[in-house]
């Protein structure tokens, strides 16, 4: 859970996209091939 | 060496334009072999997939010709039902998602089928919530499936 509370970070059991990784999903929002940029970029678009 | 691939489930998907839309689907052949199975019968149908020996998709990799005839339709007094599984979940896999994400119509199609083959009202498909893209598409062709 972030500071402020507006994040948790769990752990996916299978999203079907193991030839893709990292993926993330964001509430329901599905990305793949996540790097640490791209990953930076989705938490700033939530905000 | 190049493999040279043969695709058979996947054999439209990359076509230019096609997309997970029935007008795509069908434009490409999809529910042609539906309306074939109602004419031909339940009961032929379980015979050329016994036949067939085609298989399902799960690990196992099970008959799927000698799974249907578990269950004889004409002996049963209870309701059967149709389970499909969404899952995915195999350590390493991501197949099912293909036909999910690229073909929805042809898992529905195949659905219906085999519920007719077996005796089956009412089919139900299990998929994970994780499965954002796909749970949104299935849910988008579901419904489309039932009125054309």
């Amino acid at each position: 859970m972030s500071e402020d509370g507006r994040f948790s970070l769990e752990y996916a059991e299978c999203l079907a996209s193991c030839g893709t990784a990292p993926v993330i999903l964001c509430n329901d929002d599905f990305h793949e091939k996540v790097d640490e940029a791209r990953a930076a970029e989705l938490v700033a678009a939530c905000r | 060496m190049a493999v040279k691939e043969r695709r058979l489930i996947l054999k439209h998907v990359d076509a230019p334009g096609y997309t997970p839309a029935i007008a795509c689907y069908r434009k490409h052949g999809g529910y042609e072999m539906l309306k074939k199975g109602l004419a031909m019968g339940a009961n032929a149908i379980r015979d050329e997939v016994k036949k067939s020996q085609l298989r399902g998709r799960g690990g196992a990799g099970f008959s799927t010709g000698m799974k249907w005839s578990f269950i004889d339709p004409a002996k049963v007094t209870k309701p059967i039902y149709l389970i499909c599984n969404a899952d995915e979940s195999e350590p390493g896999t991501f197949k099912d998602r293909q036909i999910i994400h690229k073909d929805p119509h042809q898992l529905l199609e195949g659905m219906i089928l085999s519920c007719f083959a077996n005796g089956v009202k009412l089919a139900y498909l299990y998929i994970r919530c994780e499965f954002t893209t796909g749970w949104k598409i299935l849910e988008k062709a579901i419904p489309i499936t039932g009125r054309w």
